[in-house]
């Protein structure tokens, strides 16, 4: 068999390992090996065995990752998203929709310390949902802007998504996670002025809270969200400024994340050791789904896949608009069935070529394609945050509920994608004015 | 969960304990991980006294996070899989995959292992280190490398051998909350 038709034979392996359910790690990684085997020989192989998984997981370029797991795990573990969306809610109250504002200004702020969409979709069920639910707001547009506004973690650095996608296309970790500022400040933005006019449009969505609230009451709320600016600071700043690389910024967060966690718990029974179970636990997930995707990655390279897959590609979707279009299309159909990590390190090794070829500029490149990822992860039937929001609403809501409940965020979030692609400059101008570390 | 078929035998059970133990060596290696990086930041902006090796103590730690975890993350079959067509199977079809997985997943976990094993013994036997400041020894993580990857390996055949030969399904690893929650990026 000649090296690209083990190619071809492989991707067909690995969409039918994929599909009944093998492990995506297991599924990229042995695919990848027997692919490599047969195209290029077991001394090569032997070599990739030998070098790669060691030299993936012992990268300091890499410890950005488990360390930016650790500082959102210790950050909920301490408690301070309770402290978040409580200032969110008692300062955006007085708003109609009030809840729903705080929900998305509690989930943005949130993201900014932590990298997991699901992450914050469950914690946000589990503490806006009750609340909104007892005030009469709508169950359908509550589910529905909890798993939206979840999606922000994709986005709004320390991304988990967007370090991968440096990582697996070579770019600079620092600069895609200071581009996403903008595009996340800005689906914010659109969500608030969306979820708005729908309130004004129909009141029953969110009756008026009428509990009245002090403003020492706002202002001692307020005060208790602290560390959360002190993280964000640290973090953004480190890295915008050049103080400090991502890897060091993600370790001085996670440190600020436990000294925080430390002094609201005051003891470490009963806590931190779930907490590091946990960080290590998603840390070990995702660096497994690297390792497999880049034995795939090599194999589809070595059998020469890669080259023909680009020339096609590239004779049908001729120019970046095509080609994006393309790329929305296959990421809201894969979002029904992975999730955001397996997504991206599935399909990178195949289009990123095609970016290259095509000239596109791979940080803006990387901004739409988690704002695809975004929306794909609340895409009805299977998005993966419909679900988690799903597990932790349990039975008060249905999955009619959940599925109305999206629609609007969904909207929301395709103007937020055409502004992307309109506007490359709204994700490509702040990386450009940061100085490298 | 019910109980169901035969009960495990011990070696089994050891191995699902010593998962659980180094699943918390690997939460501590994250910790000391955390420390190294912040305490040179620290030094290094303030003092302009980088810490000697700090980077190579990270890369060493990182190793045992991931590697110190993965038994217990297949233990508890936290892997991130596609599900939509494995939960409509029928219960025979389920069973046919689920062997199918475990023996992918043996073989995949193996070869990196065996792989592990060798470059941690030429590594050991060549003194291998990084050169800086001060020679870190690198085989240390070579070997715990090794080491995670072969209780992956047990844990793999544990599995399959619970699947094939129907014992009784293992709660205690999921003791706690802690179902994975990927990064997702999850």
């Amino acid at each position: 068999m000649d090296p690209v038709t083990v190619g071809y034979v492989s991707a067909v392996a690995l969409i039918v390992l994929l599909a009944i359910g093998v492990p995506v790690a297991v599924a990229m990684g042995t695919v990848g090996i027997a692919g490599m085997y047969l195209a290029a020989g077991g001394l090569f192989t032997i070599g990739q065995l030998r070098s790669l998984p060691f030299a993936t997981v012992g990268e300091y370029g890499l410890a950005v990752l488990p360390l930016f797991v650790l500082m959102g795990v210790l950050s909920e573990a301490s408690g301070i998203t309770d402290e978040l969306f409580k200032a969110a809610d008692l300062w955006l109250r007085r708003f109609r929709g009030g809840l729903y504002h705080a929900v998305i200004v509690g989930s943005a702020a949130f993201a900014a310390i932590s990298g997991s969409t699901t992450v914050n979709a469950v914690v946000f069920t589990r503490i806006a949902f009750p609340k909104m639910v007892e005030y009469g707001y709508s169950k359908s547009l509550s589910i529905g802007a909890i798993a939206s506004a979840g999606s922000f973690a994709a986005m709004i650095p320390p991304s988990i998504t967007m370090v991968i996608y440096a990582i697996m296309t070579e770019q600079s970790v620092g600069q895609l996670l200071i581009a996403g500022v903008i595009p996340g400040i800005l689906t914010a933005l659109v969500y608030l002025a969306g979820t708005g006019v729908l309130v004004r449009l129909r009141p029953s969505l969110a009756p008026r809270i009428t509990v009245a609230v002090t403003w020492p009451e706002r202002w001692r709320a307020l005060g208790a969200v602290w560390p959360i600016v002190i993280l964000v600071v640290l973090v953004f700043g480190g890295i915008y400024s050049g103080t400090f690389p991502p890897s060091g910024a993600g370790a001085a967060g996670a440190c600020g994340a436990f000294v925080f966690a430390l002094c609201r718990m005051k003891r470490v029974r009963g806590w931190l050791i779930p907490a590091l179970q946990d960080a290590a636990f998603i840390s070990c997930i995702i660096f497994l789904i690297l390792i497999g995707g880049l034995l795939l990655s090599r194999m589809l390279v070595v059998t020469g896949v890669i080259d023909e897959l680009v020339a096609s590609i590239t004779s049908v979707a001729d120019t970046p608009l095509k080609f994006m279009v393309l790329a929305a299309l296959l990421y809201l159909l894969l979002g029904c069935f992975l999730d955001t990590t397996s997504m991206m390190v599935v399909t990178l090794p195949f289009l990123f070529p095609v970016v290259v070829a095509l000239e596109i500029d791979p940080i803006w490149f990387g901004i739409v394609l988690v704002k695809l990822i975004e929306i794909s992860v609340v895409t009805p039937p299977v998005g993966i945050n419909l679900f988690a929001v799903m597990g932790a609403v349990g039975s008060r809501a249905s999955f009619g509920d959940v599925y109305r409940g999206v629609v609007p965020f969904i909207l929301f979030d395709l103007v937020v994608l055409a502004l992307l692609i309109l506007f490359p400059a709204l994700a490509t101008w702040l990386p450009r004015t940061m100085i490298e570390g | 969960m019910p109980m169901s078929g035969r009960a495990k035998p011990v070696w089994a059970a050891w191995i699902g304990a010593a998962g659980r133990a180094f699943a918390l060596l690997s939460g501590i290696a994250m910790l000391l991980m955390m420390a190294a990086g912040a305490l040179d930041i620290v030094t290094t902006n303030l003092l302009s006294w980088p810490i000697a090796a700090a980077f190579e103590f990270t890369e060493a730690m990182m190793v045992v996070v991931v590697f110190f975890a993965l038994a217990l993350a297949q233990a508890r079959k936290s892997h991130i899989r596609v599900e939509v067509i494995y939960e409509r199977m029928p219960r025979i079809c389920q069973r046919i995959v689920d062997v199918i997985q475990f023996l992918l997943s043996g073989v995949f976990f193996g070869l990196i292992t065996y792989f592990g094993w060798k470059a941690a013994a030429i590594g050991f036997a060549q003194g291998e280190y990084a050169s800086g400041i001060i020679n870190f020894p690198l085989w240390p993580a070579r070997v715990a490398m090794a080491v995670g990857g072969t209780l992956m390996t047990l844990q793999c055949l544990v599995d399959l051998a619970g699947c094939l030969l129907g014992w009784q399904i293992d709660d205690s690893a999921d003791m706690r909350l802690g179902d994975a929650r990927p990064g997702d990026s999850r």
